[in-house]
């Protein structure tokens, strides 16, 4: 499996740069976004126990809070109950 | 005779009515006649679930037992055709029962949710294709859903060694599991084995509740050291009858598969303006060719080069801006370099300079 490394955002520029990954060994940038084909694979090797990196170069262990963290799964909203949320539009004038 | 919008009449060498049968149903498949070959340029590739000609990626759990090449040992293609996918296996490979070796391509949701798949208003599909190999016997494919629980495995038969054969399959539309429709994600793929182990085999001829793309018994190339098996004239279309492969226009297909990968290289080609900010950074805003499918990996070799004012910086780093939304017709480049003079606010170029290669990504 592919070895890779978060590539750190700089979200003080104008338009910002939103953090990425690449593998290792490669000149790349692979955004969080699922419809990526190379970053759904990225999410398939961090959970199947590929070696990722952080930005400053320490291991990232995949867990569910990272990943959302990333953008990569989104956070599932839920009532005081803890029984899922339902989607409501948000009210128009 | 009725006309829908999957046909269309061929006027050339229409010389009376009669010849209005001479119709070609529309291709789901891009660059099914191999001619559009970005990333290589003819140049052979040894698969390791990687894209080869463009659109047309080589599915490999095992690294180097085959290699994928635009016209490999350049036989003469089939009449009516440039050019060919040729696949040359490595060695004489005993595929494991989890071992994958495959040549497939994924169409897009978009360009299949009219075969109505997953409902009751399924439509059968036909598969067509040219393929030549140095082995005999039994081989198999499959199409496949996104979320590779529903399969279906073709068989199909050659008879004579080193000899194009043309093949028809015809597929039952599914009525069952789910297929994606119309979204930008993989609405079908469409797969050659050429060695998969027994796990991913299938009942032929029938659909399957699993991920399968073989058969029993089905030849496997990659067992051979140098058996070849060539393939071009790939045509998968709405309906029950394989009508003739026309080929796009070069420029049409060309763009096509730009949706999906764009590249620039060559000696100095532009890839597009870019704005110094600082002795180490840059910006650009790169106008694509097409709509990209979707959000792209950008990627590099070589050196390319920001240049401002006289001064030629080599890129150490690049990646996409955002901030504006998904930009699928433009990227916004944020890029890192060395060799810059201080200061900002300069216009100039991110260019390929001598050796540099730039490309997006947006594949399925």
């Amino acid at each position: 499996m592919e070895t890779y490394q978060i590539i750190a955002g700089w979200p003080e520029g104008s338009p910002p740069v939103p953090p990425s990954v690449r593998r290792v060994g490669r000149n790349e940038s692979i955004p969080f976004s699922l419809d990526n084909t190379d970053c759904a694979m990225f999410l398939r090797d961090w959970k199947n126990g590929a070696e990722v990196l952080d930005a400053d170069g320490a291991p990232l262990a995949y867990s569910v809070e990272a990943a959302t963290e990333l953008g990569l799964i989104e956070a599932e909203v839920l009532n005081p109950d803890g029984t899922p949320a339902p989607y409501v539009a948000p009210e128009t004038p | 005779m009725a006309i829908n919008r999957n046909l269309s009449i061929l006027a050339q060498g229409a010389s009376s009515t009669g010849n209005l049968l001479n119709y070609t149903g529309a291709n789901k498949i891009i660059n099914g006649d191999m001619a559009i070959d970005q990333r290589n340029a003819g140049a052979s590739v040894t698969a390791a679930s990687n894209y080869t000609l463009d659109r047309w990626f080589a599915g490999s759990t095992v690294a180097s037992k085959f290699t994928c090449q635009q016209n490999a040992a350049a036989v003469t293609p089939p009449v009516g055709f440039a050019n060919y996918l040729g696949v040359t296996s490595s060695s004489a490979y005993s595929s494991a029962a989890g071992d994958i070796f495959n040549v497939q391509q994924s169409i897009e949701g978009f360009n299949f949710a009219d075969a109505n798949f997953g409902t009751a208003n399924a439509r059968a599909v036909t598969l067509s294709f040219w393929v030549r190999s140095s082995l005999t016997g039994t081989f198999a494919g499959g199409l496949r859903n996104s979320a590779a629980n529903r399969s279906y495995v073709f068989n199909y038969t050659i008879s004579d060694a080193n000899t194009w054969e043309q093949k028809t399959v015809t597929i039952a539309g599914d009525t069952s599991g789910t297929w994606i429709g119309a979204t930008n994600g993989i609405g079908a793929t469409l797969l050659f084995d050429i060695g998969t182990g027994s796990t991913y085999a299938g009942t032929a001829s029938a659909w399957n509740a699993s991920n399968v793309f073989t058969s029993s018994g089905a030849t496997k190339v990659v067992a051979t050291n140098a058996a070849t098996w060539y393939v071009t004239g790939v045509k998968l279309e709405i309906g029950t009858v394989a009508t003739p492969f026309v080929p796009d226009d070069y420029g049409v297909s060309f763009q096509k598969c730009q949706r999906y990968f764009v590249k620039w290289s060559g000696t100095n080609a532009i890839v597009s303006l870019a704005y110094q900010l600082s002795s180490t950074q840059g910006y650009a805003v790169i106008k694509l060719p097409v709509s990209l499918r979707g959000a792209a990996t950008i990627a590099y070799t070589g050196t390319p080069k920001m240049d401002f004012a006289g001064y030629s910086g080599s890129i150490n780093g690049m990646s996409q801006a955002g901030g504006y939304g998904p930009m699928f017709d433009t990227q916004w480049i944020y890029a890192t370099s060395t060799g810059l003079a201080a200061g900002s606010g300069v216009s100039g170029t991110l260019n390929c300079a001598s050796d540099g290669v730039v490309t997006l990504s947006a594949e399925l």
